[in-house]
């Protein structure tokens, strides 16, 4: 026997008696498919949400919303290169349980070969990033029509720091939260539930539109909506099939029950309408589609496909009658009905995982290990804080721009609308 | 050279029959060979379970206790989120689900 073959044979025989061991290594097909999920995500902000308000607001104020998504898109970029990424997604040592540290502050010691888990780092905080993006942009909607665009700025940078990255890093970054088992797969509660809470106080503490509830403060571009709204579906996918951080079936199956729900969800609505107002309304369609892709955040990943069917339909009936009760019985101007569609839905949707993510009922288990009743007490204390810490902390925010700076335009301003008033331009010259 | 071949096998066979110390190492390896469940050894009725849903390994980590070693097995099902199996060894070789989830795995009846 050759001395080669032996040391083959030697090297096989040792091999058998080491353990195996597991490190990090960049993985090409997650990273392909995390850079798309960017990409879509990116998208449904720009131009997606910003076409999707802008749409629905008069013709006098549609740059003003459209102006908000660009400006917030940049502000929080920064902010996240900044201070978010490493305070919301690295390790706080001994505060960990409530914020990460500074180790990364301004995307510092961030290069090419950086990894996370399977992922270049690079790719992990931009992909982190356009979900910070996002849920400050959903905030714009409910404020909608009336509100100064330097302190809404100012809002989103603070609010970012203080409400998002904390609650992304409890639920995401290994905080308390998540040491509990909190399950929440795509925002449900981090981009969703905080959003759709501040989006409420906001609305009630700058009060609402001049003729609400009134005059009919109609959208003036469904076509525009209609556009957003597509793109949104679209984008979602990289929102809920991303949050799987890997190009495998369980990124499948959130694209899968992602979109079935938004679908059950659509079309819970249209026969709500159809029942109630006697038409099926395009609006109504898009809303519920939104409401669908809210609700189904939470649990994308968790959730089987009929399932998240359900799921929808659950969403667009509870979205449908939060609309009327916010607006028509408690009278709040959430001008474009950010907390009924996002919040109400993205709660739902954390509460709705601790059942539907139950083997039993085809999802893909649950991480208490008391079953389904320790699963729910768990979400349930992960709604409570986001709810708590998302609604003082915005409501002391608002109140302390509002007596300093003033969050409101001036009744003038209002009536000739913000475009011309904040932007000195217009987005019809006909 | 010629005949050191076989007095290397016949020292790892009889490494391998002799009974070992518990180490951290060797709780691991036990842990992962004991007969689960349908002749199936833990390490093969998780590997099925990792497969099934497309999870991300994060591989076997081993704990020193006061008795004997804490063996666990964590998978992160998204983010940072990570279920976990764990068991205990003792130094009398005995092994006992510690977690609610390890003694699923392993129903003894």
């Amino acid at each position: 026997m050759g001395i080669a073959m032996k040391t083959i044979l030697l090297t096989l025989l040792a091999s058998l008696f080491s353990p195996i061991a597991v490190a990090e290594q960049l993985n090409s097909a997650d990273t392909a498919w995390i850079l798309t999920s960017t990409g879509l995500v990116l998208f449904m902000t720009l131009p997606g949400l910003a076409l999707f308000y802008a749409g629905l607001v008069r013709t006098k104020n549609v740059l003003s919303v459209i102006m908000a998504c660009f400006a917030v898109t940049s502000l929080v970029s920064v902010v996240w290169a900044a201070f978010g990424y490493t305070l919301a997604l690295t390790d706080g040592g001994d505060w960990n349980s409530f914020i990460g540290g500074f180790s990364k502050s301004f995307l510092v010691g961030i290069d090419a070969d950086q990894l996370v888990g399977n992922l270049p780092e690079s790719v992990f905080s931009m992909y982190h990033m356009t979900f910070a993006i996002f849920a400050p942009a959903l905030i714009i909607g409910s404020l909608a029509e009336r509100i100064r665009f330097f302190p809404l700025f100012i809002f989103c940078a603070i609010w970012e720091i203080l409400v998002y990255v904390p609650i992304c890093h409890w639920i995401w970054g290994g905080g308390w939260l998540a040491e509990m088992g909190v399950m929440d797969f795509a925002g449900g509660l981090v981009v969703h539930g905080s959003a759709g809470i501040t989006a409420l106080i906001g609305a009630m503490i700058i009060g609402p539109r001049k003729g609400f509830p009134h005059t009919p403060l109609m959208p003036h571009n469904l076509t525009m909506t209609a556009t957003g709204a597509g793109i949104l579906w679209v984008g979602w996918h990289g929102f809920s099939a991303g949050s799987a951080l890997m190009a495998n079936g369980a990124a499948g199956m959130a694209m899968l029950a992602t979109h079935l729900c938004a679908s059950s969800a659509s079309i819970t609505w249209i026969i709500l309408d159809w029942l109630r107002f006697g038409k099926a309304s395009v609006l109504g369609c898009m809303t519920g589609m939104v409401a669908g892709l809210g609700v189904i955040a939470g649990g994308a990943g968790f959730i089987s496909p009929s399932g998240a069917l359900l799921l929808g339909i659950v969403a667009g009936v509870c979205c449908f009658y939060s609309i009327i009760f916010i607006k028509q019985m408690l009278k709040i101007d959430d001008a474009l009905d950010v907390f009924p569609v996002h919040g109400v839905s993205g709660i739902l949707g954390i509460l709705a995982t601790a059942v539907f993510a139950d083997e039993a009922l085809g999802g893909m288990g649950i991480i208490n290990e008391d079953g389904i009743l320790g699963q729910l007490s768990v979400q349930l204390i992960g709604i409570l804080a986001t709810i708590a810490w998302s609604g003082v902390i915005s409501y002391l925010l608002f109140k302390l721009l509002d007596k300093t700076v003033g969050l409101r335009v001036a009744e003038d301003d209002e009536v000739s609308g913000l475009d011309i008033a904040l932007h000195d331009q217009q987005g019809y010259n006909l | 050279m010629k005949n050191l071949l076989p007095l290397i096998l016949f020292m790892f066979s009889f490494t391998a029959v002799a009974e070992e110390a518990l180490t951290a190492k060797t709780a691991e390896q036990r842990v992962r060979k004991s007969i689960c469940l349908n002749d199936l050894s833990v390490e093969q009725m998780l590997e099925k379970k990792i497969k099934k849903r497309s999870q991300r390994d994060l591989g076997w980590r081993v704990f020193e206790e006061d008795i004997g070693f804490d063996v666990e097995r964590a998978i992160l099902v998204n983010k940072s989120l990570q279920i976990r199996y764990r068991w205990n060894i003792n130094p009398e070789n005995i092994i006992i689900p510690v977690s609610k989830r390890a003694k699923r795995l392993c129903p003894t009846e």
